[in-house]
């Protein structure tokens, strides 16, 4: 096997986005010192408000598990040499399709959830794929076309489906615009891990769930760190996972549910999966050698026989299936409904997620759990001491993405020592 | 009913498309001399709200005009040292921008003025210039005096037996034909009311607004610079060979894009209204690209698209005007009418940008000495 080396060269271009994230967070001080306050207080306010408390921490899980949705969905399509900048829109349409199925369709929880995520992928692949096959047959460059379909999606949805046909009968008094659509019926909500673990069957099934991953982890640990290998493997592997699960179910017994402010969810467990399966999927697969390959070159593409118009479509449906289903964590997760002022925006963020997580889903995993936990935590230096607005994230954000646009700058400097060495 | 319908719907033509042309003009100019500005959102955002800021603390629109400007010209260098002198991502830039944008004002906004919805208003231009009946009708008559004789040269150019007429013949033609028939038409009443209905207190942004595409045509297309920008962005290379200094030209250009994006927010903040509103601007910088792009990257074309944009964001206004004689008309639901403009452009884009054909150097940054 082709072992690669490892040069200074690489290790710049691992420490880029890192660097990038540094310098946001230098703007981000200078601002906070510039209005006169410590910037290593707010800083500690920041990670207080995020790791605070339990329900503080789950906020920025729920925001960690719908920034990896689009950040992959932007990286995916950007692997095939398209800019999503429609996350926005394709996110709302899958929000709108969760609230959809999950009112207006009765059905027991084990078909409700797939159908509802199997809907809402369909409905958002779909709106993503209008700006493909403008793409592709008529020659619209993506970013446009997918900048005017997020707005299309906005006044549909939000100024036509919420406020009109999917609105919820107001009682009088009560102003329907705030309202947004109904309730979802409790079959199509995403389960909450404090607060309802609702009986003994879902108590005995998290155990098991716990019992795999545990298992799974421990086998592949000791299989890769020590020289244990046959029965032993096996014995020591189940030997970890009996304790550990015995210890675990102590407590998953003693929960007794009902922390209201708790949100979080097992949205972030299908949010890891698809960073995992996004990863097989681009690097494993025929499929994803193709997109990179179009990515990488769309006429060598071409020439080598890859079907090149195909692989953008599925490629842009894919893309639109992965925003969406962050919609459907946010309806059937977080809200509970289509909220009439809908907490958006993160489709945007996306973009952000994808371009400091360098279009590698494990990239985009960790600039999704940094930033969860930026936004997550900022709500906290609104407070008294600090008030300092809550889209200082944006400003973070941005400034990252601005150090990346400016990529060759930093990449030269942190090559100058090098170069010094080889004179 | 219909007269005071055209003019209430001209007047909010020009309200609504005056700051997306200003913007668009702005990709024109960037986007020939080959570099991509997707920061256009962002820049209406930044030259609005520090027009607010400078017309806040001085008291004078004038000042926050140019308070914006220079925001605009402090961003285009930063822009061009970025993507011209070290090759960044143009796109990349210009979502960060956006980004920044977004966060960044409302921060300040808040830090400056403590509120988080919108500023304090301000004096502003938005009292506008004041017509007088009078002054309408020679207004009129000026438009379609210019609007014949552009009519009888585009005739002279596309037509084989006029081409190679003498300028002298053109000129005549378009004094014979045109002189009398816009007085005649000029001297109608209803049209007379209708011109003035609609310019009448309109800012100076709108008067801008109308005579830059024609500027930008003559810089683009007549003089030594604009041939210097068109080869820069179609074929970088060749132009560095006969000595054109590509980098001072893509500075140029970027940093005049970036100016006219800040008056374009300038032209909504300090111009329509007298606040900067949080919401600012709203997709008007996206819009204006589609604008451009439908517009095949030319500043006369791209005025006739947002003409045909602006029509479509007005649409809604007309037919909330109509549904007053038209009750049926009440039923169309507001999000429509909101989509109405977006959807437009899209089918606008995917029916003529098969002929569209960018610069052809656009979003490549240009190296030095490269093979």
């Amino acid at each position: 096997m082709l072992k690669r080396k490892f040069t200074y060269e690489n290790l710049v271009d691992l420490m880029v986005p890192l660097v990038c994230i540094l310098l946001g967070f230098i703007v981000g001080m200078i601002l906070i010192a510039v209005a006169g306050k410590n910037p290593f207080g707010a800083y500690f306010a920041l990670f207080q408000g995020a790791f605070g408390s339990l329900s503080n921490i789950s906020e920025a899980v729920l925001k960690t598990s719908v920034l990896i949705f689009t950040g992959l969905s932007v990286g995916l399509a950007y692997r095939v040499g398209l800019f999503n900048i429609g996350a926005e829109g394709q996110f709302i349409i899958g929000g709108v399709s969760a609230a959809f199925i999950g009112h207006w369709v009765r059905l027991p929880a084990f078909l409700h959830i797939p159908l509802i995520f199997l809907f809402a992928m369909i409905t958002s692949g779909i709106w993503a794929l209008i700006a493909g096959w403008l793409k592709v047959s008529r020659g619209v460059h993506e970013v446009i076309s997918t900048i005017m379909l997020n707005w299309v999606a906005y006044y549909l949805v939000e100024n036509w489906l919420v406020v009109g046909p999917m609105a919820v009968q107001a009682p009088s008094g009560s102003t329907i615009s705030e309202a947004g659509t109904p309730m979802i019926y409790p079959t199509a909500k995403l389960w909450r891990f404090v607060s309802d673990v609702p009986d003994l069957i879902g108590k005995i099934f998290v155990l098991i769930a716990i019992a795999l991953v545990i298992f799974f982890i421990a086998y592949y640990a000791l299989k890769r760190g020590t020289k244990i290998r046959g029965k032993a493997l096996w014995f020591f592997s189940v030997i970890t996972t009996a304790v550990v699960s015995a210890v675990s179910a102590v407590f998953v017994f003693q929960w007794q549910g009902g922390i209201p402010g708790v949100r979080m969810n097992i949205g972030i467990f299908f949010a890891i999966a698809a960073v995992v399966i996004i990863y097989f999927l681009l690097f494993r697969t025929v499929l994803g050698y193709e997109i990179r390959a179009i990515g990488f070159n769309n006429q060598a593409a071409k020439y080598a026989g890859i079907n090149v118009k195909r692989n953008i479509l599925l490629t842009m449906f894919l893309a639109g299936a992965l925003s969406g289903l962050g919609g459907v964590l946010m309806v059937c997760g977080t809200e509970f409904r289509f909220p009439g002022v809908f907490p958006g925006g993160y489709g945007f963020d996306g973009i952000a997620m994808a371009l400091i997580g360098q279009n590698s889903p494990f990239g985009i995993l960790l600039a999704s759990v940094l930033f969860g936990i930026i936004r997550g935590g900022s709500t906290a230096m609104q407070l008294p001491p600090y008030k300092i607005h809550k889209t200082f994230a944006d400003i973070i954000q941005g400034s990252v993405v601005l150090f990346i646009s400016a990529y060759y700058i930093i990449r030269y400097v942190l090559m100058l020592p090098r170069k010094r060495g080889e004179m | 009913m219909f007269e005071q319908i055209i003019t209430l719907s001209l007047a909010s033509m020009l309200q609504f498309g005056t700051p997306i042309l200003i913007a668009a003009l702005g990709g024109v100019i960037t986007e020939t001399s080959g570099v991509v500005n997707l920061a256009l959102e962002g820049l209406m955002r930044m030259g609005g709200f520090f027009a607010i800021v400078g017309a806040y603390f001085s008291g004078d629109p004038w000042i926050g005009l140019l308070a914006g400007i220079v925001i605009g010209v402090i961003m285009g260098l930063l822009q061009a040292y970025i993507c011209v002198t070290w090759r960044g991502d143009q796109i990349i830039y210009g979502v960060a921008i956006n980004i920044f944008a977004l966060g960044g004002m409302t921060y300040l906004l808040e830090r400056i003025f403590n509120t988080t919805g919108h500023s304090p208003s301000v004096q502003s231009f938005s009292s506008g210039i004041a017509l007088s009946l009078d002054t309408a009708r020679w207004f009129l008559f000026t438009l379609l005096l210019l609007a014949f004789g552009g009519l009888i040269y585009w005739l002279f150019r596309r037509m084989r037996a006029l081409k190679d007429k003498k300028p002298w013949v053109w000129l005549l033609v378009a004094g014979i034909v045109g002189i009398p028939s816009a007085f005649f038409l000029s001297s109608i009443q209803t049209l007379i009311n209708i011109v003035w209905g609609a310019f009448d207190k309109q800012t100076i942004f709108v008067y801008f607004a109308l005579v830059l595409p024609f500027l930008m045509h003559f810089l683009l297309f007549k003089t030594k610079w604009g041939l210097r920008i068109r080869s820069v962005g179609e074929n970088p290379k060749a132009a560095d060979t006969v000595g054109i200094n590509i980098y001072l030209i893509r500075y140029l250009c970027v940093i005049a894009a970036c100016i006219l994006g800040a008056i374009a927010g300038a032209a909504m903040s300090i111009g329509q209204l007298d606040i900067f509103d949080n919401h600012m601007p709203a997709g008007k910088g996206f819009i204006a690209l589609a604008a451009m792009i439908f517009g095949r990257w030319k500043p006369i074309p791209t005025l006739l698209a947002v003409l045909f944009f602006t029509l479509a964001g007005v649409a809604g206004d007309v037919i909330q005007m109509l549904s007053a004689t038209f009750p049926g008309l009440q039923a169309i639901p507001r999000g429509w009418l909101g989509s109405f403009p977006y959807i437009l452009t899209l089918l606008a884009l995917a029916g003529f940008a098969g002929k569209a054909v960018a610069p052809a150097a656009d979003g490549i940054p240009y190296e030095k000495g490269e093979k």
